[in-house]
């Protein structure tokens, strides 16, 4: 690829000041996502995924927080901006969707009302237009009778339904790239494979990058094209997707790759990796 | 869940406290209605009255009617009741929003005014308040509503606590939501229950404060009909002619346990712990 990167980080580390000392979520991470990529970001819970995302929308609040670094989107510096110009590109240029479906919506507003905001705030839209924007947008997620639905709040829809919204609301002004922060963990098979269909689908509509961060290989495996292993805050393999199922080279990746049943295979008991952060306040 | 207001309607308690709350509504608005004459008209002739068929509460020291006083007094409780509590709400309720959202230094001198607000016990805070603002309804009103502000802070602060780390609000951030309107529009919503039950608590409270402040003459002056200037102003007469200071001594109770037991019957309907 000779293309430009739509967002490239460089040398990141996010730190959490607390009273027990220091604690490195992300330490010195290079990543780059070229336009209408979807890379995939693997790794176990707690290695440093989830921030790297919040880091990358300047979601962690500071302190505690320390981030260091570049993150370079469109070739300007995330990191340096004042508050002000970060929100601009919050839901804008880049939208971020959440692991939590049950809770990633606000359970006193409409549907309707929590995606219309989004686009008034940034289309600058009058209410009337941007409720009709709303309910197109729910028609794209493919939620049947958008416009009922608009109205109703959101303890009335099932978990699969609530993750359409929050792409719905996240795609609602066209990012340049979306942060998916395991949008299909929290959801069953059948409703996961329809929420991959639907992202897929969009990406293509709306040419859309991805920083699709998840545990799930298969998920990656279908989506991805390019994936990052990410152990202890570190990047300890970055891949084509089919070069890392065949010939995974770390062994944090084999791990990873042995740990998924398969029918009719006999696994034996797989080797532990420990848990780095078990025990970082002894130190 | 069950139908919340099934679950009040169960509440024999709370059912008896909308009741006596929903007479002395009825009693503030339709006051000239259920009392046509002018409470404040003193007869000296009549002083003192005993209870009668065609008296039925009796008349005061001044010889006037202590049941128009009391008609009439319920909208003056009211006044302040309501009064005091936007006081609190206006000024205690961005306050705790701000505290607990942002943290930090603004957190720590919002919570440290409160501290000091706070380590006054509540009537004693509005009795040094009236004395530096003076008497009269206005006055107590506010002095009565400063005292409220403190509690209100640190409620909608610990909520707001709770409230802030929640998924929705970092969606919200994350949709680059300005923080006023994540404040008022997604966080204040989620945070209403606590706040309506206080303010219904919060009115009983400041009717016993302002009854409190009348009773000492410091608070709302005659010839207002106040309950507690009333039932201050019937102490000499306790032993002769007790119903001067008793009937509105009945209708502070009244009216204060009419608030408290809708409180708590709202509490238990809203908070989510006592669900089923």
């Amino acid at each position: 690829m000779k293309q430009e990167p739509l967002l490239s980080i460089k040398d990141l580390r996010t730190r959490f000041h607390t009273y027990e000392g220091v604690l490195t979520a992300v330490d010195g991470i290079h990543l780059e996502i070229y336009p209408g990529e979807t890379l995939g970001v693997v790794g176990e819970s707690g290695c440093g995924k989830s921030v790297t995302a919040l880091s990358i929308l300047r979601l962690l609040a500071s302190p505690p927080a320390q981030i260091e670094g570049q993150i370079l989107f469109d070739g300007n510096d995330l990191l340096k901006m004042s508050l002000d110009e970060i929100r601009r590109i919050r839901g804008n240029s880049i939208s971020m969707i959440f692991q939590e479906p049950m809770t990633s919506l606000n359970p006193v507003l409409t549907i309707g009302e929590q995606i219309a905001e989004a686009i008034r705030l940034h289309q600058g839209l009058g209410r009337e237009e941007a409720w009709e924007k709303a309910v197109e947008m729910l028609e794209r997620v493919q939620i049947p009778s958008p416009r009922i639905r608009a109205r109703e709040y959101p303890h009335k829809l099932s978990g699969g339904m609530r993750q359409r919204a929050m792409i719905a609301m996240a795609l609602s002004c066209h990012p340049r790239l979306l942060l998916a922060d395991e949008p299909t963990t929290a959801l069953d098979v059948t409703i996961q494979a329809q929420i991959v269909d639907l992202m897929e689908h969009l990406k293509e509509e709306i040419r859309t990058s991805i920083l699709l961060i998840t545990h799930n290989l298969g998920l990656i495996a279908e989506m991805a094209k390019r994936v990052v292993v990410m152990y202890a805050g570190k990047i300890v393999e970055e891949a084509p997707v089919e070069e890392l199922f065949s010939e995974p080279l770390h062994p944090y990746t084999k791990g990873l790759l042995e740990s998924i049943p398969w029918m009719g295979r006999k696994i034996p008991i797989p080797r532990v990796f420990s848990n780095p952060f078990l025990g970082w306040g002894e130190r | 869940m069950i139908n919340p207001w099934r679950r009040f309607k169960k509440n024999k308690a709370a059912l008896f406290g909308s009741i006596l709350l929903l007479i002395y509504l009825v009693t503030a608005l339709f006051a000239p209605l259920l009392y046509p004459g002018n409470p404040s008209a003193p007869n000296l002739a009549k002083a003192l009255e005993r209870p009668s068929i065609k008296e039925p509460l009796g008349k005061d020291e001044l010889g006037r009617s202590i049941l128009g006083r009391i008609i009439y007094g319920s909208r003056v409780s009211l006044l302040i009741a309501i009064g005091v509590v936007c006081v609190g709400l206006f000024i205690g309720v961005p306050l705790g929003l701000i505290s607990g959202y942002y943290g930090g230094k603004v957190d720590f001198g919002i919570q440290r005014a409160t501290d000091t607000l706070l380590a006054f016990p509540g009537f004693l805070l509005a009795l040094a308040l009236v004395a530096v603002l003076g008497v009269g309804l206005k006055n107590t009103i506010i002095s009565v509503g400063i005292s409220m502000i403190p509690i209100y802070i640190r409620l909608v602060r610990g909520c707001t606590l709770s409230v802030k780390e929640q998924t929705y609000v970092e969606a919200a951030r994350a949709l680059g939501t300005r923080d006023l309107t994540i404040l008022f529009r997604h966080i204040l919503p989620n945070v209403m229950a606590p706040i309506t039950i206080q303010t219904s608590l919060g009115m009983g409270t400041a009717i016993l404060f302002a009854a409190g402040l009348g009773f000492l003459g410091i608070g709302v002056q005659p010839p207002t009909p106040e309950w507690g200037a009333m039932l201050g102003s019937g102490r000499p007469y306790l032993f002769h002619a007790p119903h001067v200071a008793t009937f509105p001594g009945m209708a502070i109770f009244f009216a204060v346990l009419g608030f408290n037991l809708s409180g708590d019957g709202l509490r238990d309907m809203l908070d989510p712990r006592f669900k089923s």
